[in-house]
């Protein structure tokens, strides 16, 4: 990988006409007046000071590519394995590749096969077909905890299970109803059943144990009474909500269900509906008034950038409020760690007073993998030490 | 009626009832909620790349331009584009026919003489023992559910006893590379047609058996085994034609409960994945495909059953 590499890639996923996911990340970045210093250097310009600079070159999608690339077909990377062959929907094939900077890996070769339903994987697996399966329920690991074919490893705070309640329109625009919701929530029921003892309570706050995380807040506890008052306070007592959800991520039909119970004994008649699951977080974003969320692990900068801020493209509890604007602005563009960790504080308290997202919990990610295989780490999914196949051996 | 002329003219109507099913399952597709855009998005949503990406797509363009430049590719058999991937809708077509054609070609190589033989045996022996045992077997199996099965052998031969592999994984459509992952496919697939056929074919043969020409052809001194598989069988046969030939519609449809259980990827894997990602061009040669076979084995359906016993044929 060299500097110029790294140019041509950002100004690839930075086009106009193109439609990359990455590109609001880099948005900060401008193009065209960062030069590349030598082979290895790169200068970066940006729009505006920015204390989070290396999140952004972290972000998903923010592939790098050999400049003037344009056939994928045989594409080229600088990871630590190769490219041999692709199937779509079907299998990739990778083998080592010896040179690698941060040390060669211990694997020959690795294969990523396809499997959508859960029980092929975890009988793949069983059966020997497999080393690694990915993506499995709390169910079936529990079923599997004591069989000595596998190990499941858990690997704790992987993703937010959360309702996001809209804040630009009623009922959730009344800020004493958002408190009643908070308080009305059993989190430690929708753990024990949705994600059966999988996972943590959750604070009503993204990104438990990460960097700014405010762990000085109070966690919060069910407060029947105090729920009831806040409704009477509201005139909701007996409102019908619909909670919108969908089978678009594991669990979220189940934790639906259940909310609309723990709900019903607060006096607020919620009642479930399961929409297209192909369309759902298009469909979330712009209608309904209360619905089923999750998040995968992403630095709380970019939680805010994405969802919480006047101009985030897939803001879906319509925070918008100038502000807490200017604490994110201030907040990136301060260099001291401490005065700005001070100011994510801030913002997260304003969240959690009066905020459109009810985290109830943070659920593992669960993966299975057969006893022959050592060096697998319980690193949060979506980080950078989680998967890491380069790390990895069969013993 | 001129047998040519009819088989001409039920291939006439099969490519207009072809045109109209891939007609309205454009429609259809197209009245579902989302595009593939927005399917492509998945959890970012936002408005501006959505856009974008349809555009990109094509999708902003209306309903009866998109339709009508599928429909004129037709005649010419091209498929189109994938949306999603750029690939021709053809390599879609022809990766997922591969595996679902071995599945089904093998498990009708195995169907058509197991089940006659189980079915005429059965009827010879009416109201014996090996009758009975056939009669209570097949109504019991006929009555699982194929995804039930399946888990049900994965569970015992593929994790449990580890016979059999419980997956295809990897394989990637080249089963007869490894032949041991087609075994509990098509013991799954084999298992309630069998039992239809093998009934079908019990019954029309007593049915024969007992009628006035099978009797008569017995007064005259013809050998019993003569009877039976020269005269009463092909009468008994032509009801279970029919039941064949839906088998063999169902099963080059990609039973997708079958695949998804072995990771077969197969058409019924491909359309699965298609509608999921609401790629209408896929969906859209799919349809033809399915459509095709349709018309193309319920014709030869007839014409088999016509030429085994004129009177059910229905080309008269």
């Amino acid at each position: 990988m060299r500097a110029r590499d790294v140019l041509f890639s950002y100004t690839r996923i930075l086009d106009p006409n193109q439609a990359f996911r990455a590109k609001p990340s880099l948005a900060v970045i401008n193009i065209a007046n960062s030069r590349a210093v030598d082979d290895r250097t790169v200068e970066f310009a940006l729009r505006q000071p920015f204390g989070e600079f290396p999140n952004v070159l972290a972000a998903f999608g923010t592939y790098i590519i050999p400049e003037g690339s344009e056939d994928f077909t045989k594409p080229v990377g600088s990871g630590p394995f190769s490219f041999v062959s692709f199937e779509p929907g079907r299998s990739a094939l990778f083998k080592r590749y010896p040179h690698y900077w941060d040390g060669a890996a211990h694997l020959d070769e690795l294969e990523f096969v396809i499997a959508n339903e859960e029980s092929a994987r975890i009988n793949a697996l069983l059966g020997g077909q497999i080393e690694y399966a990915h993506d499995l329920t709390p169910t079936t690991a529990r079923s599997h905890e004591h069989n000595d074919r596998l190990t499941i490893v858990r690997s704790p705070n992987s993703a937010v299970q959360a309702f996001a309640m809209k804040l630009d329109r009623p009922p959730f625009d009344n800020r004493d109803l958002r408190e009643a919701m908070f308080l009305l929530t059993d989190r430690q029921q929708l753990v024990e059943s949705v994600l059966s003892g999988s996972g943590q309570i959750g604070n009503d706050l993204f990104g438990k144990d990460y960097k700014y995380y405010d762990d000085s807040i109070p966690q919060r506890a069910r407060d029947l009474d105090l729920a009831k008052s806040l409704i009477r306070r509201a005139g909701a007592e007996g409102l019908a909500v619909k909670l919108d959800t969908s089978t678009a991520a594991a669990g979220f039909v189940e934790a639906a269900t259940i909310f609309a119970d723990q709900c019903r004994e607060a006096g607020l008649n919620v009642e479930v509906v399961q929409g297209n699951k192909d369309t759902y977080w298009s469909d979330v974003l712009k209608n309904g008034s209360l619905c089923s969320f999750r998040s995968g692990a992403m630095p709380i900068e970019t939680h805010i950038t994405q969802r919480l801020l006047t101009t985030s493209t897939t803001n879906i509890t319509k925070w918008a409020r100038p502000e807490f604007d200017a604490l994110y602005t201030r907040a990136v563009s301060t260099a001291d760690e401490s005065a700005r960790t001070e100011l994510y504080h801030q913002m997260q308290r304003m969240l959690h007073a009066e905020g459109g997202y009810l985290m109830w919990g943070f659920a593992d990610w669960i993966i299975g993998t057969a006893r022959s295989v050592g060096g697998v780490t319980d690193a949060p999914a979506n980080t950078l030490d989680w998967a890491r196949f380069d790390k990895v051996w069969l013993g | 009626m001129n047998f040519r002329r009819y088989v001409a003219r039920r291939l006439l109507i099969g490519a207009g009832q072809v045109l109209i099913v891939a007609t309205l399952v454009f429609l259809i597709v197209e009245a579902l909620p989302g595009d593939a855009a927005v399917a492509l998005a998945g959890d970012d949503p936002d408005p501006d790349r959505i856009e974008r990406i349809r555009s990109m797509m094509g999708l902003d363009r209306s309903v009866p331009e998109r339709l009508g430049e599928w429909l004129w590719g037709l005649p010419y058999l091209d498929f189109g584009v994938s949306v999603v991937s750029q690939r021709p809708v053809a390599e879609f077509l022809a990766e997922g026919l591969e595996p679902t054609l071995v599945l089904a070609t093998l498990t009708l190589l195995l169907l058509v003489p197991l089940s006659l033989l189980l079915g005429v045996v059965a009827a010879t022996r009416e109201g014996g023992l090996f009758d009975r045992v056939v009669t209570a077997v097949s109504v019991s199996l006929h009555a699982i559910p194929e995804f039930a099965l399946a888990i049900l052998l994965v569970a015992l031969f593929g994790v449990g006893l580890r016979w059999f592999p419980p997956t295809a994984i990897g394989v990637n459509g080249d089963l007869l590379s490894r032949p041991a992952v087609l075994v509990m496919p098509l013991l799954v697939l084999l298992a309630r047609p069998i039992c239809s056929i093998s009934r079908l074919v019990r019954a029309g043969m007593i049915d024969a058996l007992a009628s006035g020409y099978v009797r008569h052809m017995s007064r005259l001194g013809l050998s019993t085994r003569r009877v039976r598989l020269a005269h009463a069988l092909p009468n008994a046969l032509a009801p279970a034609v029919q039941q064949i030939a839906r088998t063999v519609d169902w099963l080059l449809g990609g039973v997708i409960v079958v695949e998804a259980v072995f990771v077969i990827p197969g058409l019924g894997t491909t359309l699965v994945d298609a509608v999921a990602g609401r790629d209408l061009p896929v969906i859209q040669g799919l349809a033809v495909v399915f459509a095709t076979t349709t018309v193309l084995v319920n014709l030869v359906a007839d014409v088999v059953a016509f030429r085994l016993a004129p009177r059910v044929g229905g080309a008269g």
